[in-house]
């Protein structure tokens, strides 16, 4: 995943992220989305696009008046381009606590290997 | 050529820089948003909502990633206290970051609500990286009906 691009609709919000390459190889996405439930997730790879859709909602309740208002409302919209170099058929993603992760494996012909050096 | 006669109404060269700078001025407060802070923050600020209800308030706050053990709210008077700390960040350790905007550590916000809420009835929950947090109003608080009777 050597590009990527995130494309902000003014009716989404971009959930904060974070990505990084463990030791193994893999590539993990980490994105907060709070009140997002499993029902309000979505997360779909479509012509080398991953995108997550995290849908709340709304906690709007008849007679209530805010007193203060910080929190952004709306629905979370992310979505990374990929490259050849991830394995589209092997996508991990556990939501809790608020937090998706999202494990990319990446194909094993690109995967580092190391090369063991013997003295000659 | 049409000359125009120097101070005629017309304005100073100046003034329209000063008004150009001003504009622009103008321009960017728009822009910048408040981050809420507060004297005893940490590392972050979490959002939070101030709901009122008719016999009690709602406290939402955005906490994603903090676990039970580690979020604590307390009450005195009708200043209400939010402390935490994120320790994860799920991210696996000796791996290599590509980027990342999202913070951990301490954080604690504090709340004066407008009414003095019953500390006894005040309830917490947290559910999918949101704090919830109930305070019903004190009874003798409660806008009460009179009933005007006819005599």
């Amino acid at each position: 995943m050597s590009d990527k691009s995130s494309s902000v609709k003014t009716r989404f919000l971009r959930p904060r992220d974070a990505v990084n390459r463990t030791p193994e190889g893999q590539v993990r996405v980490v994105l907060e989305m709070p009140g997002v439930s499993k029902d309000g997730l979505e997360v779909k790879i479509e012509n080398n696009e991953l995108r997550v859709l995290g849908r709340r909602e709304s906690d709007k309740a008849a007679g209530a008046k805010h007193i203060l208002r910080e929190r952004s409302q709306g629905d979370f919209l992310m979505t990374y381009t990929l490259d050849e170099t991830v394995d589209t058929s092997k996508v991990n993603a556990v939501l809790e606590k608020g937090i998706l992760t999202l494990t990319l494996e990446l194909k094993e012909a690109v995967k580092p290997r190391t090369i063991q050096v013997r003295a000659g | 050529m049409d000359l125009i006669r120097w101070g005629n109404g017309l304005a100073d060269p100046f003034l329209e820089f000063e008004s150009l700078q001003d504009e622009i001025n103008r321009l960017f407060e728009g822009i910048r948003t408040p981050e809420p802070r507060g004297l005893f923050d940490r590392a972050f600020s979490p959002a939070v909502d101030v709901v009122e209800h008719g016999d009690s308030f709602e406290v939402l706050c955005d906490v994603p990633g903090v676990e039970l053990k580690d979020v604590e709210a307390s009450i005195s008077g009708n200043v209400l206290t939010i402390k935490g700390e994120r320790k994860e960040s799920g991210l696996s350790e000796n791996g290599n970051l590509y980027r990342t905007d999202r913070r951990a550590g301490k954080f604690q916000r504090t709340l004066q609500l407008p009414l003095p809420v019953n500390p006894g009835q005040v309830e917490a929950f947290l559910k999918d990286g949101v704090l919830r947090i109930v305070l019903p109003k004190q009874e003798e608080l409660k806008p009460r009906q009179i009933t005007v009777k006819a005599k």
